[in-house]
This record gives C-alpha cells, sequence and structure tokens, in this order.
C-alpha cells in the first residue's frame, strides 16, 4: 500500500469523528482559528476548507450559537455549543463509547 | 493584503448573493488570524500558502453553500426511466403525424419530413423533459424542506426527524417475493406498451392532435361505431393506468395477472365487436381529407386479417398469462 492510499483512509477515518470533535471542542466559545489551533494541538489535523464551512453547517443545524465580537482591533466571529449542540453531544459522546470498546476488543482478537 | 482582497472577491462572486457577505466577512478573519500568528515580516510570502490551503475560492464556496441537486439520487432512476418513456412516446406520436402527412399529401418530400420530425420531436421532448425535471425537482424540495439558499428548514427537519425515529421509511419486507424471472417486468417493454396505446388513442381521438377545423370534419369512423370507440377508449385508458403503476412496481403478481387476463378479455371482445361492422371508415368524411379516399379505405377481408393478426397476439399473451397464473397459484 502505498502513502497516498494510506493517508486517504487514515483521513476517511478521521472525518467520522470530525464532528465529534469539533463539537466537544465548542464546550467554550471559540472563533476558527482558535478552534482549528487547538484541534492541531490536541492531534486533530484538519484544513481550513473543511473546518470552517462545518462550524457553520452546525450552526446552521441549530447545535452552535454564533456572535460577532471586536477585540484587538479585529472582528471575530466566535461560535458555541447551545443546549441542543449539548444534547447531541451527549448522545454521540455515548455512541463514541460504545463504538471504541467495540473496537478496542475487534482489535484485540 | 490585494492578493487576499482578490481571493474574497472571487469567493464573494462563486457564493449565493443571501450569504456571501456573512461568509465572506468570516473567512476573511479567519485568514487574518492566521496571518497574525505569522511573523510580520514573512506575512507577504506565507499568505499565499495560506490561501492555496483554503483552496480554489469555487471549491470553498462549494463547500459553504453545497448545490442543490434538481433530482434527488434516490429518484435519479426513475427520472431518466420517465424521460425515456415520454421520449417514446412522443416519438410514436410525431410518426404518427408524420404518416398522417405523408397520406393526405399529393407529394412526399422525404428529406424536409424528416427534418420536421426530428424538430418536432425535440421541441416536444425539451418541454416533456423540462416538466418531468420540475416535477422532481418540486418533489426533492418538498421531501427535503431545503429553500434554494440551501438552508433547512428547521421545523420540517425536525418532523423529519421525529418521522425517521417513529416510522422507517423502507423496510425488507416490503421487497416483492419473486419465485419467477419473468415476474420482473422490463421498463422497455412498457415503454413499448405505452407508446402502442397511446397510438391507438391518436387514431381513435383525433382531435387530440387535430387542428380545430379539421376536428371538425374528423369523425372518419361511422357513426355506428361511436360507442365502440368509446369503449376502446376506456379500455385504453384503464390499460395505460395499469402501465403507469407498473412503473414504480414492476412485479408480475397474482392480482396483477388476473386484472391483466381481464383486460386482455375485453380487448377480445371489443375486438370481435369491432370486426362484426362490415365497414369502419365513412368515405364522404375521408374524402374531406384526401383526394383519394381510397388509400385509407381497406377492403373488408384486409381489415378482418388485420384484426384476426391482432387477435392471435392478444391469445397467446393471454394462453402465456393464465399459465403463470397456475404457477403462481402452485406456490402459494
Amino acid at each position: 500500500m502505498t502513502q497516498s492510499q494510506l493517508d486517504k483512509i487514515r483521513l476517511e477515518l478521521r472525518r467520522g469523528v470530525l464532528v465529534l470533535a469539533v463539537l466537544s471542542s465548542l464546550k467554550e466559545a471559540h472563533y476558527g482559528y482558535s478552534l482549528r489551533k487547538q484541534l492541531n494541538d490536541n492531534g486533530i489535523e484538519i484544513d481550513e476548507g473543511t473546518l470552517y464551512p462545518l462550524i457553520r453547517r452546525l450552526a446552521e443545524q441549530g447545535l452552535l450559537d454564533s456572535e460577532w465580537q471586536h477585540t484587538e482591533g479585529r472582528e471575530r466571529r466566535y461560535y458555541q455549543l447551545n443546549d441542543t449542540g449539548s444534547q447531541i453531544l451527549r448522545q454521540l459522546t455515548l455512541e463514541w463509547q460504545q463504538l471504541s470498546l467495540t473496537m478496542q476488543q475487534l482489535l484485540q482478537e | 493584503m490585494e492578493l487576499l482582497e482578490r481571493y474574497i472577491e472571487a469567493l464573494h462572486a462563486e457564493l449565493p448573493a443571501a450569504q456571501a457577505d456573512e461568509i465572506c466577512r468570516e473567512v476573511k478573519a479567519n485568514i487574518l488570524d492566521e496571518l497574525e500568528a505569522i511573523p510580520d515580516s514573512e506575512q507577504a510570502s506565507q499568505l499565499t500558502r495560506i490561501l492555496l490551503h483554503y483552496g480554489d475560492p469555487k471549491q470553498l464556496a462549494l463547500r459553504y453553500a453545497p448545490v442543490t441537486p434538481l433530482i434527488a439520487a434516490s429518484d435519479m432512476a426513475l427520472f431518466w426511466e420517465l424521460n425515456r418513456v415520454m421520449l417514446a412516446v412522443i416519438a410514436a406520436i410525431q410518426g404518427l403525424v408524420l404518416l398522417f402527412n405523408w397520406l393526405t399529401s399529393d407529394h412526399i418530400r422525404l428529406v424536409q419530413s424528416v427534418i420536421q420530425y426530428a424538430f418536432a420531436t425535440a421541441t416536444m421532448a425539451a418541454v416533456g423533459f423540462a416538466c418531468i425535471t420540475l416535477i422532481f425537482y418540486s418533489t426533492y424540495l418538498s421531501k427535503e424542506g431545503v429553500s434554494k439558499e440551501g438552508h433547512s428548514n428547521e421545523s420540517q427537519s425536525k418532523a423529519r426527524q421525529t418521522k425517521k425515529s417513529t416510522v422507517p421509511e423502507w423496510s425488507p419486507t416490503d421487497l416483492p417475493a419473486i419465485r419467477f424471472s419473468w415476474q420482473r417486468i422490463k421498463r422497455t417493454d412498457l415503454i413499448q406498451d405505452m407508446a402502442s396505446i397511446l397510438a391507438l388513442v391518436m387514431v381513435l381521438w383525433p382531435s387530440l392532435w387535430l387542428t380545430a377545423p379539421e376536428v371538425s370534419l374528423a369523425n372518419w369512423f361511422i357513426p355506428e361505431l361511436q360507442l365502440w370507440r368509446i369503449m376502446v377508449l376506456i379500455w385504453c385508458a384503464l390499460a395505460f393506468e395499469r402501465l403507469f403503476w407498473w412503473l414504480f412496481k414492476p412485479i408480475w403478481n397474482q392480482t396483477q395477472l388476473i386484472i391483466t387476463i381481464l383486460l386482455q378479455l375485453s380487448l377480445l371482445v371489443l375486438l370481435a365487436w369491432g370486426a362484426s361492422y362490415s365497414q369502419w371508415l365513412a368515405p364522404d368524411v375521408i374524402a374531406n381529407f384526401i383526394e383519394n379516399p381510397q388509400v385509407l379505405t381497406w377492403s373488408y377481408w384486409t381489415r378482418q386479417s388485420i384484426v384476426a393478426v391482432i387477435a392471435v397476439i392478444i391469445l397467446f399473451e393471454l394462453g402465456r398469462d393464465l399459465l403463470r397464473l397456475r404457477q403462481l397459484r402452485a406456490c402459494n
């Protein structure tokens, strides 16, 4: 298997958990770049063209609240999980834990 | 920074007007944040790299505002099938018009006729295609609850989620039980049958395709055949309706076979009834259309031979369907 094939599979694997990672990070308010930085610092590399449209889509789906703030002479749009988003995150977390447990068992066999 | 402005400008041009300002404002803020994290001296050179990461403005715009498809992927097969049916029917109708024009004109201009046929078919097909596309698009919009801007309607979306959680849209038990390969009806057969029925309707109901002055003279069947014509038209409507529903569930089952057998028997009765008349076409009416009415005034034996051939075909299908019904009943 070539490196590019491996990268592609790895990307698909990570894409599935991206929503969970974003929702989880947005328990605290973040603007686009700060969220990307936080995800990167935690080992989740994601390009700008994927992350920013995803946040906006989640906000349109009613899972995030957003507001423009002016700080340090700059304007930034901050996003944060709302009540609906928190409920969804709880359900997704349970789902993820069950899946993770199952996968661990499968991989140990 | 001029490069950034150019990028934002290009992105703005690719986005839907209602969302463009807001998205561009946000993208610009994010890019400026990224630049801010880089030392001032490197910002100019790093901007290109950052923009390359964001990607082509067209691609980025698509990620922010995905294009709403005209046809749902799940409906695509049916969409093309209906278009094929529509095209076949239009081609058959135009073929009949062409044939009629040839019969009623003194000189046959082959090239001119073929060009007229091609243009008329293409024009009607374009209108039909547009109508079918619009119907599917409106169905898609009502199903998905999406507006032109690509936003989800929240209340519809919630209702859909509730519906999904309580009533599954599909169940394996809905799948038909197929015991014999002949039970699956080919859509190409349906198209042929539909085109045949429409052609018959065209002959029996000339006001569908003749001009107003011609219609007043178009009763080319003898008056005694009026009731017979109406009965055949009713038969055509019933048969067409059955074929139409088969487009959605093209499977032979016992009920469908019984309905088909009844339709075949009724057609045989209608044929026998029609054959009992000594004459079908009214020569004086035909003469209004054609200089030589003998063209359409077939001899008694020619007409009876055609009726006999059609009857043999129907009898063959009747026998085949009776055997199939027996096979299905034996399985149950």
